[in-house]
């Protein structure tokens, strides 16, 4: 170290050691500017295109929306044709009522009607999307014909969408009949924090 | 034409230089104004130039050396207050410069001083002339050249008392005054303690070199400058590069901080328009996924297969059975679109034969028992 400050000075070399000094500091000093610009700027474009984003989304708001208008309106109109509540046990205990009814109203028999099968479809469960539910209900019954085809009948003019899957009909006795009858109920299950507003039960 | 002017300042006269000794006119200094002399040396030779350098013969140059301690706060004010002391002048008519370096714990100053009154006035005559003086230096400064700037080189010059000086570089470090008048090369070069010593005029048979060959290049002109600051011509160039340098880092300065308030102006302005805009969009997303949870719920349902025509297939298979023909079981299985009847008849051929009407069929089994035929027949509802 005393070599080196010999050296400069010696031959008067301590303004060239301060202007070097200066010189490293300015170019360190810039190299710091340089890159903090560089990385503020890297921030801003990473704003600029998030707000970009931000801007698109909210320019189709009023669109999202009124599409979403319009799909709730269709779906309270197919809603109809389904059982709705949030306990499957309940929606199948009155899609059996349900079918009680009508079997009394065309005045067949019912020697049983249980539900066998349960299920449901539906996508997004975790997310709160709307789940079909499907309840299979077998049926015996004990009428004449006339009574089975107004059985038939109040099914098919039912609010309510039954599919039938099955049909059985044999003679019993000498003028009636034994009738199984394996229908597939529909529900529609509610989230408890869903808007009311929708339920159509 | 390279050089420049150059006055040299002598006991009893004036020696005019242009062009480093390329054009001399020495002339008395008791006739004629040095200002107009010049004038007519430069009208004489055709030189434009308008500045001069100005040579005091070492014979009216005082010059010694002091050390003071490195502690020393302020060199200049401390050389003024002994000035009186130190050189053989009165303080009134004094011009003096000096030079400082660090050795070991102290300062070796070098001081050369000389009379002002045997220089002021002529000063005076060449700027009353329109000249400009550039700088008052002791005749030795004249043969301080770049070339020579890293080694070790005297300079001899003969006179009724000779002078040696030793320069390191650029820089005087020591002065020899001798009575000699043939100064011999061996000696010099052993007190000098360097083998590059310059003469005027060289004498034969000896190893000095020519002065000349100094006198080709530029001078350095960078020490021992007498001229009173009053007299200095302001170094313009100098503060040109210096309003530059500093209008530059300024202007270097400016231009960051703008690009850098600018920056953080738009990051504000994203910020709160991003604040502004979250509630929007986390609304947005919720829209949309309420529109994806129902368009699913609506596929759904769409996916769902209505219940068939049952009545238009049973009353056609009621119409179609042919007589002799009876039912004894019906399955219906939706699913798989199939109705499958079991009964007895007269005439199998013409049963199966009629229920192609009804859809396709099929004879799955038969069998014979008390003179009627028992079927299992499947037909396809449509």
């Amino acid at each position: 170290m005393k070599k080196i400050f010999y050296f400069f000075e010696r031959f008067q070399r301590r303004n060239l050691l301060i202007a070097a000094a200066i010189l490293l500091l300015i170019i360190y000093a810039g190299q710091w500017v340089n890159y903090t610009y560089a990385a503020r700027q890297i921030d801003i474009e990473s704003r600029l295109s998030r707000l970009g984003q931000y801007q698109l989304a909210t320019r189709k708001a009023e669109v999202y929306k009124a599409r979403l208008q319009q799909l709730v309106k269709l779906k309270k109109q197919v809603g109809k044709y389904f059982f709705t509540g949030e306990d499957d046990n309940r929606l199948s205990s009155a899609m059996q009522l349900k079918i009680q009814a009508l079997v009394a109203k065309a005045g067949l028999q019912a020697e049983s009607i249980r539900p066998v099968m349960q299920k449901s479809e539906g996508r997004d469960k975790e997310e709160g999307g709307y789940t079909l539910g499907e309840v299979l209900i077998k049926t015996r019954l004990a009428g004449t014909l006339s009574q089975f085809s107004a059985f038939m009948a109040e099914l098919y003019r039912s609010e309510e969408y039954f599919g039938i899957e099955s049909i059985s009909i044999r003679p019993y006795r000498n003028t009636g009949l034994k009738i199984f009858v394996e229908l597939r109920g529909y529900y529609v299950l509610l989230k408890g924090d869903e808007n009311p507003g929708e339920k159509e039960t | 034409m390279k050089g420049g002017l150059e006055i040299i300042i002598k006991a009893k006269s004036i020696v005019l230089s242009g062009g480093r000794d390329s054009l001399v006119e020495e002339i008395s200094r008791e006739e004629i104004d040095a200002g107009e002399s010049l004038v007519a040396f430069c009208k004489k030779h055709g030189l434009r130039t308008g500045t001069v350098n100005i040579f005091l013969a070492e014979e009216l140059v005082y010059v010694t050396t002091i050390d003071l301690p490195a502690g020393t706060a302020n060199l200049g004010e401390a050389l003024r207050f002994q000035l009186g002391v130190l050189a053989p002048f009165p303080e009134h008519d004094i011009l003096y410069s000096y030079t400082a370096v660090r050795v070991g714990d102290s300062y070796r100053v070098t001081v050369v001083a000389a009379r002002s009154g045997h220089v002021i006035s002529l000063v005076e005559q060449l700027l009353r002339a329109g000249f400009v003086v550039k700088g008052l230096y002791p005749e030795s400064q004249r043969y301080v050249t770049g070339k020579w700037r890293k080694l070790k080189w005297a300079l001899v010059l003969p006179g009724k008392l000779g002078k040696i000086f030793v320069f390191e570089g650029g820089r005087l470090s020591e002065r020899f005054l001798s009575r000699e008048e043939n100064l011999q090369y061996d000696e010099l070069a052993r007190i000098c303690d360097t083998a590059n010593i310059f003469h005027p005029d060289p004498p034969a048979g000896e190893n000095f070199r020519s002065a000349q060959m100094l006198l080709a290049a530029q001078p350095l002109l960078k020490d021992h400058n007498m001229l009173p600051p009053s007299y200095r011509r302001l170094d313009y160039l100098k503060l040109i590069i210096i309003f530059l340098v500093v209008m530059n880092l300024g202007g270097l300065v400016a231009l960051g901080g703008f690009k850098f308030v600018e920056q953080a102006r738009i990051i504000e302005k994203a910020d709160r328009e991003i604040t502004r805009l979250e509630p929007l969009v986390r609304e947005v997303k919720e829209t949309r996924k309420r529109i994806r949870q129902t368009e699913d719920f609506l596929e759904l349902v769409g996916e769902l297969k209505g219940n068939p025509q049952l009545f238009p297939f049973l009353e056609n298979l009621t119409m179609t059975l042919p007589e002799g023909s009876y039912l004894n079981q019906l399955q219906i299985n939706v699913l798989e679109g199939t109705a499958v009847i079991n009964g007895f008849t007269d005439n199998i051929g013409e049963l199966t034969e009629k229920l192609q009407s009804v859809g396709e069929t099929r004879l799955q089994s038969t069998s014979r028992r008390k003179n009627m035929t028992y079927f299992q027949v499947e037909i396809s509802l449509p």
